[in-house]
């Protein structure tokens, strides 16, 4: 080999080299779809339900300020997610995680409270490694505090729109975008197991 | 604040028909300079090799 082929075939690798490291979110998020798809064939989980909170007489409702899901170590502030009907977008910060206001409150009766954020190492990179029964907890405006578990994860493209017209028990959907390009909609739903 | 069904919604309502899911990707464009980077090395690297190994075939 030549002193040029040596050079060339250098240059080979560290472009491959550069490549992988530039990629190394896109391709890992390209593996946790895969892992969703796992996640996402066996059943839904069920959870028992704390007698404390989630069916009581009372609405027990709020603005959501702060999520948390300890196994992941994500804590992040909750802001208002709105929705540009003339663009087809909605708001999206780089740092925050985005309650969609067309959605539920958090709340004790029912509905889904969406919250979206950015497949971004200070948002939702680590949300696809959560398992079936780890928690998020919610915190209020008005100092409540909703703890929900992890019960099944589903994988979708951007048109799917049917978690706005649900109507079911109360439960927490986050969303992140997953696949090489991100393509996809990551869908996390939780069951509500308790409110303080 | 309420719907019909008494489910709790907040500031504002959209009709769901024009409604998508938040596109809350990564960053596309390092994804694509990332496989575009992968691919021309790969066929730096494979066709160097492969010239490589042709020349000594050759001598052999």
């Amino acid at each position: 080999m030549t002193m040029k082929q040596r050079w060339i075939f250098a240059i080979g690798l560290i472009l491959i080299a550069v490549g992988v490291a530039m990629g190394w979110g896109a391709f890992t998020s390209y593996l946790a779809d895969r892992h969703d798809s796992a996640l996402a064939s066996k059943p839904a989980a069920h959870f028992a339900v704390s007698k404390t909170a989630v069916k009581q007489a009372q609405l027990i409702s709020g603005q959501p300020v702060h999520l948390s899901i300890p196994s992941q170590n994500i804590s992040l502030d909750v802001i208002n997610g709105y929705f540009n009907a003339n663009n087809g977008t909605w708001t999206l910060t780089t740092d925050k995680a985005q309650y969609a206001t067309t959605t539920a409150l958090p709340n004790n009766e029912s509905g889904d409270t969406f919250i979206y954020g950015h497949n971004r190492w200070e948002v939702f990179y680590h949300l696809p490694r959560v398992q079936i029964g780890d928690e998020a907890i919610i915190t209020t405006d008005n100092n409540h505090t909703f703890t929900y578990k992890l019960s099944s994860v589903k994988t979708t493209d951007p048109n799917d729109t049917s978690l706005f017209t649900y109507k079911g028990p109360p439960v927490l959907i986050l969303q992140t975008c997953t696949g090489l390009f991100y393509q996809n909609r990551a869908l996390f739903t939780f069951q509500l197991v308790g409110v303080s | 604040m309420y719907d019909g069904g008494g489910v709790v919604l907040g500031a504002s309502t959209t009709a769901a028909g024009v409604l998508v899911l938040p596109n809350t990707g990564g960053h596309m464009w390092l994804t694509v300079v990332a496989v575009t980077s992968i691919a021309v090395g790969a066929v730096i690297v494979l066709s160097t090799a492969a010239r490589l190994v042709a020349k000594r075939l050759n001598k052999a």
